[in-house]
């Protein structure tokens, strides 16, 4: 068969495959998003454990009984210690998807990226709102397992446009927030767990398998006319 | 056998193969998120989705957001089923080649 032709073929099928993947998942996704949000998780499970535990229960000891006022204090202080976590992990998780997306010439707002981030968006606003509710009965106990499997739903929610591989990753903090209902008040263990290591785990694992021999990307479908 | 038979002429052009390759795994996609997808300009990628619409490839509907238009495309069964007999026939091709 004529040469020409079957160049022709393999770059049009190429293409297509291309052009398939490219359109219908965000692949820009980075492997270290995964490991520095791991990496800030477990600093700042480290600064509450440390911070905000230890002298907790220190005072607890020495007292030798329970206080509302210091319990209510140690709340609030995970509270906030959890809100800055999540906003610190989520910038650096952006970071550096926006960093392989621009080395990529993918845009960070784009078709795919829009339907994995509306896809992820929902579970999150719904276990939010949910979890929210609770801490408004002062129902504390079951929030850290709750983040764990609304976080994980969120996963596997978005996986479907992005990095296939991150539904396990979804499935993994669903499952930990799962043993953590049977072990309520071993929330950060299990968030150090979740949060921290499984995110970096993850991380390094896809690095190795994706990214680490990642060819750049070349412009796709250039007009031969 | 012809080793080009079953090819469609209008998948010829990369654009309009990328268009469609976009559509067959996209619901509904936008105009300007074509134009992004395939690194064209405006007055390329219109020309090329209008053989496609006249072919009976493609659905247009034409959409607002605020005031803007926003024209999303979707492909037709024929369109579904002219690029699925393309690619068999590339498949077919690559197949005698072996």
């Amino acid at each position: 068969m004529d040469d020409n032709l079957r160049a022709g073929t393999l770059q049009d099928v190429q293409d297509i495959k291309r052009l398939m993947q490219r359109s219908s998942r965000f692949t820009s996704l980075s492997a270290w998003s995964f490991t520095g949000a791991g990496v800030v998780a477990l600093i700042s499970a480290l600064i509450g454990r440390y911070l905000f535990f230890l002298p907790y229960y220190r005072s607890y000891n020495t007292r030798g009984a329970f206080m509302a006022g210091d319990f209510a204090e140690l709340k609030t202080q995970l509270l906030v210690l959890s809100f800055i976590t999540l906003i610190m992990a989520a910038g650096v998780a952006a970071l550096f998807t926006w960093r392989k997306a621009r080395r990529q010439g993918q845009s960070l707002w784009e078709y795919s990226s829009r339907q994995a981030a509306w896809q992820f968006a929902i579970p999150m606003a719904a276990g939010a709102v949910f979890l929210l509710g609770m801490l408004r009965y002062d129902e504390w106990r079951f929030i850290a397992p709750g983040c764990l499997v609304f976080y994980g739903l969120s996963m596997v929610a978005a996986s479907r446009f992005t990095l296939g591989a991150v539904r396990w990753l979804g499935f993994g903090m669903i499952l930990l927030g799962l043993l953590n209902m049977f072990y309520i008040g071993y929330g950060l263990y299990f968030w150090t767990l979740g949060f921290g290591v499984l995110h970096i785990v993850f991380g390094l694992i896809i690095w190795f398998r994706y990214e680490r021999n990642e060819k750049p990307v070349v412009a796709i479908a250039k007009d031969p006319l | 056998m012809n080793p080009i038979a079953g090819l469609n002429k209008l998948f010829d052009n990369r654009i309009r193969l990328g268009v469609m390759s976009i559509l067959m795994v996209n619901e509904e996609v936008s105009f300007n998120d074509l134009k992004r997808m395939l690194e064209v300009t405006d007055g390329n990628l219109a020309t090329h989705l209008v053989s496609l619409e006249e072919n009976g490839y493609l659905k247009v509907h034409k959409g607002f957001i605020g005031r803007k238009t926003n024209t999303t495309y979707s492909v037709t069964r024929n369109g579904e089923k002219a690029f699925t007999d393309h690619i068999q026939a590339l498949e077919n091709m690559i197949k005698g080649i072996r």
